[in-house]
């Protein structure tokens, strides 16, 4: 079974218009702090956040394989034309370390690696969202860094 | 459609196309196997990029071997392993994992060790008569370093440099430039050789693998994909996959290679910052490399990246294989994200690699078909049995006589 992520902080209404870091916002009915889901200029994405923003790759594979080709195919169809954008902003972060990454900014990195998760299906015309004739995905150990990023 | 034709390096005239493989995955052959071909041969156990500074250590359990190891690097700076056994009463050190310490304690009943082995803290010492704590240090097991690759041999009879023969010095920097970005294990109801077999010919390439790199390989000029170049050495064997310079790119795909390296490309390489051991031949549509490291072991090399299988038999028909896989140190997040393509793609194509290896067990294991019959593109394959059949005769020293070197033509200096 695959948790599904469930967005732990949702933006009060208006305060996505906010320019540039910090991201933080203060929720005034709650007084916690929130964050943003994505960074500003990809909020468009923020709906497909809670499904396919997934911590690393064993939960995005497992993600992929249990969801049906239509939802994986729309997926990847909402995406890819704003692949060059995601490449374009993370192409300005200087370094590749992960968790050296805001978390709106891991978010839009996760998103971005399920794209290429469902880009296999998809691209390769599979019948499902699995192989055909690949060894059983339930018994594929995912060893660091596959089961932490 | 012309073909291409395998340059072979090392004696490929004499292998046998028939070869007994029933007879390969039996009992009996692994218990033979285990003696004397794990025993003595230099295994690779992990990277010495795990141990990061004085006191570092991991455990590594082999099975194969009903050994524990402990794998430390010293205040020196050197690697060494040692049984995982303490030197009193035999208790099992660390029973698991990894970390850093000044000094190993044993929780028994106290004893210590230092990180190159030596025996340094005896409790209560004055109730032990004459002791000498020299003669109490960690039980070493032989331990060398190739480039960050870890090795050791239970009984070894050449050094790792004459193990690896010309390979040795051929990756100068190659490997340190890459850091790991995958790696998983699985536990399949096979026979080890079975294992590494699958992994080292590209004949299979054209139908396992049609779902998931169907182009990468061949193309026109080459549409059965020959291996353009192939060397057998003493024990181990290196080959290079043909490139397909008609490849079509998927637009996930070429977004990948614009931000990042072309990490899976067709026949647009510079090879003039390559080593000499990547791409031996200077191939001109070249892929990658396999080098099938004898006995368990399988290396692909490419140009930004690299991979290692290792195989560790628990029996004669289960098998623990552990895939590694590195690349490139992205120097942006773009880069990062561009590894993605390759990370993902590349596990598919393994667990398509892993899914005939439990049904072809299964099948041999009947005993219907005793032997096989293999083309010259799989002579990786009958290399393989011919080293290991080789090491399994009574008398090593004498079959290591008979085929060091002469089989093989000089050694050419790259
Ligand atoms: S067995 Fe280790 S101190 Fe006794
Ligand atoms: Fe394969």
């Amino acid at each position: 079974m695959i948790a599904r992520r469930v967005p732990r902080n949702r933006l009060p209404d208006g305060t996505s218009s906010d320019k540039g870091p910090p991201v933080a916002a203060v929720d005034d009915r709650s007084g916690a702090m929130t964050e943003r889901l994505l960074p500003p200029a990809f909020a468009d994405l923020e709906p497909l956040v809670a499904v396919w923003a997934l911590p690393n790759e064993a939960a995005r594979q497992v993600n992929r394989v249990g969801a049906d080709l239509e939802t994986v195919r729309t997926f990847y169809l909402a995406m890819l034309p704003r692949m060059p954008a995601v490449f374009d902003y993370f192409e300005r972060v200087g370094h590749g370390d992960l968790d050296r990454l805001a978390p709106e900014d891991r978010r839009l990195f996760q998103l971005a690696a399920s794209f290429y998760e469902a880009s296999h299906p998809v691209e390769m015309k599979w019948r499902r969202t699995d192989i055909d004739d690949a060894f059983p995905l339930g018994r594929l150990r995912f060893l660091p860094p596959s089961d932490r990023r | 459609m012309d073909d291409v034709e395998t340059q072979f390096r090392g004696d490929a005239e004499t292998l046998e196309a028939w070869v007994p493989l029933q007879e390969k995955i039996t009992a009996e052959r692994f218990a033979a196997e285990r003696e004397k071909i794990f025993r003595r041969s230099w295994l690779y156990i992990g990277k010495a990029t795990a141990l990061t500074q004085p006191g570092s250590y991991f455990v590594k359990e082999l099975p194969t071997l009903n050994a524990s190891l402990i794998i430390v690097r010293g205040t020196d700076g050197r690697v060494r392993a040692f049984h995982n056994i303490c030197r009193h009463r035999g208790n099992k050190l660390i029973r698991e994992g990894s970390g850093c310490e000044t000094a190993i304690r044993c929780g028994f009943h106290g004893w210590g060790f230092s990180p190159e082995g030596a025996c340094i803290v005896v409790t209560d010492e004055h109730q032990f008569p004459s002791l000498d704590k020299s003669k109490l240090g960690l039980i070493a097991v032989a331990c060398e370093v190739w480039n960050d690759f870890i090795f050791v041999n239970f009984a070894p009879e050449q050094t790792l440099a004459a193990w690896l023969e010309d390979m040795w010095d051929q990756y100068p920097g190659y490997f340190q430039q890459h850091e790991k970005i995958a790696s998983y294990s699985v536990e399949i109801e096979s026979n080890w050789n079975l294992g590494v077999n699958s992994f080292t010919e590209g004949y299979h390439t054209l139908y396992i693998h049609r779902n998931t790199v169907p182009d990468y390989q061949g193309g026109k000029t080459n549409p059965q994909r020959h291996r353009p170049y192939m060397q057998l050495m003493k024990h181990h064997t290196r080959y290079s996959a043909p490139a397909n310079p008609d490849h079509h790119e998927t637009p996930a795909e070429a977004l990948a290679w614009k931000h990042g390296h072309k990490m899976l490309p067709a026949a647009t390489f510079r090879h003039d910052d390559l080593v000499a051991g990547v791409n031996p031949s200077r191939a001109d549509k070249w892929l990658f490399d396999v080098v099938e490291l004898f006995p368990n072991n399988v290396m692909l090399t490419g140009q930004y990246w690299h991979m290692v299988l290792t195989f560790w038999p628990l029996a004669a028909n289960r098998t623990v294989m552990v895939q590694e896989a590195f690349a490139y140190k992205p120097k942006n997040m773009g880069e990062r994200l561009s590894q993605e393509f390759f990370r993902s793609r590349g596990r598919e194509v393994l667990r398509e690699d892993l899914n005939t290896l439990e049904a072809q067990h299964a099948a041999l294991s009947s005993g219907a078909m005793k032997h096989a019959y293999l083309s010259r593109q799989e002579a990786a394959i009958l290399h393989h049995y011919r080293v290991a059949d080789g090491m399994l005769q009574d008398d090593p020293q004498a079959w290591f006589e008979r085929i060091g070197g002469a089989a093989l033509p000089p050694q050419e200096k790259r």
